[in-house]
This record gives structure tokens, sequence and C-alpha cells, in this order.
């Protein structure tokens, strides 16, 4: 019987004895989420720009880990599986939004209900809240592309990885839409050597 | 640009937060760590950006492992179909209809559907100074703004609808076809809110649980050509559902 001290000892490993497939504790669970909640929901909130959808989201990703926890142990940075699962749940969540016949408004903090208030999260949202309307009508790939190329500030090879994409195509998409976004925005062209 | 080899360089800040917020939950190699804290020692965006992880730890949400394991469970599956099929099979060899729960409503094309969950809730509330209170009843006009809060004992997903004097449906929660995760056997607030627009009422708002957006909205649909928002009513009584009814100023 395999000592289950920690979670965190067994990232990567191949063990063949039967540990990975044992169910995952509440007391995992707790370390996981005391370790890695708070930067999801930071992350989750500033892409969603709602608090109640940040949790919402957060708890969806620590089931995802449950329903999925061999593969999960077995991965070698389980905040980079993490924040994959959230962001296309948090896209998810943006493109249902809008189909919402345009009756759900997206107020943001202002309006959370219940008392709820939310101090305003750093710097990333201003760059997203341009950039999400733009998204509007992109496939999954390209949203979760845009968002971690110019949200999260990743490299084409990052991005590359985190979206199962290749980086040539990574490129492409981020040409695409940078060409599309500054049209829209009413901005020159840019060139190839500004968008990489 | 510095050497952070294993380290992800990104374009525009020099790291990519997504490397920023594994430093902070020491999810980096040892030797990947100790390289990107040297390269972000004189970088105050990286600095603020920690910083701001740091104070995020107060406003994650609590620890809820039930919570959680909840949204694990298997989800149930939907009783419209085989309740569809048993109404169907009632129908032909008893030529009975009306009296099984579920069954094809005579009077409307209305999809036989019956939501799980006993005595699920729909109560809407009213943005008024910025905040939500329970709405009053009172009739409501363009620009009002409303929150929606579900309760149901047992179900795990809610779809929430509306359709409005002019017929037009709208769909808030489930628009993707499967009903949207909920908590149950507790008061869940739907997040974000809605901006009644001018159409004439009144308007049905409608929560069923643990079904289908699809038949939910052809049910709407036929039950309100069949008699209006009366007949989305009945309608929603009839399957399971919960329904409020807003009157337009």
């Amino acid at each position: 019987m395999v000592a289950r001290s920690t979670p965190f000892l067994v990232w990567g490993a191949r063990v063949s004895n039967g540990w990975r497939k044992l169910p995952m504790t509440d007391a995992e669970l707790g370390d996981l989420y005391a370790r890695y909640a708070h930067v999801l929901h930071h992350r989750c909130r500033a892409i969603l720009r709602n608090d109640e959808d940040a949790r919402d989201a957060v708890h969806e990703t620590f089931a995802r880990v449950l329903r999925n926890h061999e593969a999960f142990r077995a991965e070698a940075s389980p905040l980079t599986w993490m924040i994959r699962i959230s962001t296309n749940h948090c896209l998810n969540v943006l493109r249902d939004r809008g189909l919402r016949a345009g009756k759900l408004d997206r107020h943001g903090p202002e309006i959370l209900g219940y008392d709820a208030t939310v101090p305003q999260p750093d710097g990333v949202l201003l760059d997203w809240r341009t950039i999400a309307p733009l998204l509007e009508d992109a496939d999954d790939q390209t949203r979760a592309t845009v968002l971690y190329t110019f949200v999260d500030g990743c490299s084409r090879e990052q991005t590359a990885r985190l979206v199962g994409l290749s980086v040539p195509t990574v490129r492409k998409r981020v040409r695409t839409f940078v060409e599309r976004a500054r049209k829209a925005l009413g901005l020159t062209a840019p060139s190839l050597e500004e968008v990489g | 640009m510095n050497d952070t080899s294993g380290v992800t360089p990104t374009i525009g800040p020099s790291w990519s937060r997504i490397d920023l917020c594994r430093l902070a939950t020491n999810d980096l190699p040892p030797d990947d760590a100790a390289r990107l804290r040297a390269a972000i020692a004189d970088d105050p965006a990286a600095a603020a950006f920690l910083d701001g992880l740091e104070r995020a730890r107060a406003a994650a949400p609590p620890f809820d492992a039930a919570a959680i394991r909840g949204r694990v469970a298997p989800k149930r599956r939907s009783t419209w179909a085989p309740l569809l099929m048993l109404a169907a099979a009632a129908a032909l060899t008893a030529g009975l209809s009306s009296a099984l729960v579920g069954a094809a409503d005579p009077t409307t094309d209305a999809p036989s559907i019956r939501a799980r969950g006993a005595t699920p809730g729909l109560t809407l509330s009213r943005a008024v100074d910025g905040r939500l209170v329970p709405w009053d009843g009172a009739p409501l006009g363009e620009g009002d703004v409303l929150g929606a809060t579900v309760f149901a004992p047992e179900a795990a997903g809610v779809v929430l609808m509306s359709i409005d004097g002019d017929g037009a449906v709208s769909i808030y929660f489930g628009a993707s076809g499967d009903p949207e995760p909920i908590t149950a056997g507790e008061p869940v607030h739907l997040p974000g809110t809605i901006v009644l627009d001018g159409a004439p009422g009144p308007e049905v708002f409608v929560a069923v649980f643990d079904v289908p957006a699809d038949p939910v909205h052809r049910g709407i649909k036929a039950a309100w050509r069949e008699g209006g928002a009366p007949a989305v009513v009945r309608w929603a009584e009839r399957v399971g559902a919960s329904s409020v009814v807003v009157e337009r100023r």
C-alpha cells in the first residue's frame, strides 16, 4: 500500500501499483484547492468579469480534476492542466452569454446581487474587454489562441501547446485576428513583423 | 530578453502570466523557477502581477468539497424521453393520455416532458440602485434589470427561458442545449442579469430542471400558440417546471 501523505509527490510519476486509480480524497482535493484555487479564480474573474461566474468556473475545474484524477495526477504541470480546463469553461460561458438574445447584460461587478462586491482585477481586464467582443463569432480554438496570446502573454509555442495546434497554425490565427481587430478598431494593418 | 530556457519566453511582457502563476504555486521545476525569479527581479510588472495573485487568496471562493463533488455525481438522465415513450404506450394501450404524469397535452402539440425534482422554484429579483432585491411583482418596463434564483432539491441542471407577449423566446441558461449545471438543494443565484426590452407583455419566465433546452423551447412555443401566457404557465405546472409571469408597464 502506498501512503497518500501528499498528492504532490506523484505528479508525473509513472507508478504501476495502482496508486493513481485510488479516488481523490477530500484531503487531497483540499490541498490542491489551497494551492491553486486563488490563481484560477483570479484568472477566471479577469476573463469573465463576473465573480459568480468565476467561482463557478473554479468549482467546475476542480470537479474536472475529480473526474479525471488519474490523468490529472500524471500531469507534469497540474496548474497548466487546470488553466486549460478553466479557459475552455470560461470561453464556453462567454459564448453562452452571447446567445442569450442580447438581453443578458454584461454589467460586471456593479450588479452581482446580494451585496456582492468585487475589487477591479488588475491590468488584464482592459485588454480582454477590448478583445472579447471581437471574438464573438470566432471558433473555440481561435478564441483560446487569442486569449493565451494577448491576455496571458504566452509565446506562440506556449500557446500552441495549450491549444493543441501547431505553431504555424497559431501564428496564422493570430495574424488573422490582429488584421481583423485592427480593421474593426479602425487602425492600420500591422506588418508581419509586428504580429510575429 | 534574458535566457530563460525551460521557462517559456513570451512576446510583449517578458514572461507569460501563466509562467508567473506556475511560479507562484510552486508548479515550476526548481531550476526553471530559479531562472524565472532571477529574470523578473527587476520587472515591476511581474512583481505587481505576483502581488495581485497573493492578494487574490482573500477573494477566492472557500473550499467546499461537497459542492465540488456534487458536480461529479453521475448526471441524472433526463426523464422526458422515456416518459414520452411511456405516454405514447399508455395512450395506445389504454386510450389514456392526460392522466399519466408527463403525458402529451391533448390541447397543444407541446412535447411531453416531466422535469425532475420535487417542488423546484424560480424567483426573480430586480436591480434597484445597483443591487438585486426581491421583485415585488409590480409591472416592469423596458430597461428594468432582473436577476434569477432557482432552487431544486434534486436536479443537476436548469434551463431558463422566457417568452414575451409577441411569442419571442429568449434562452438565458441552457442555450448550448444542455441544462446549466446547478447545485441541488440550495438556492442558486444564476450569474448575470437580464435587461427587459420593449417587447409587449406579459413575459413568462420558465425554469425547467434536468431537461434539454430543445424540448423546453418547443413546449413553451407550442403552449403559447395555444393560449398565450396562461397556457405557458399551465404547461410549466404540468411538466413540473417553475414559471413567473412579469406584467409589463
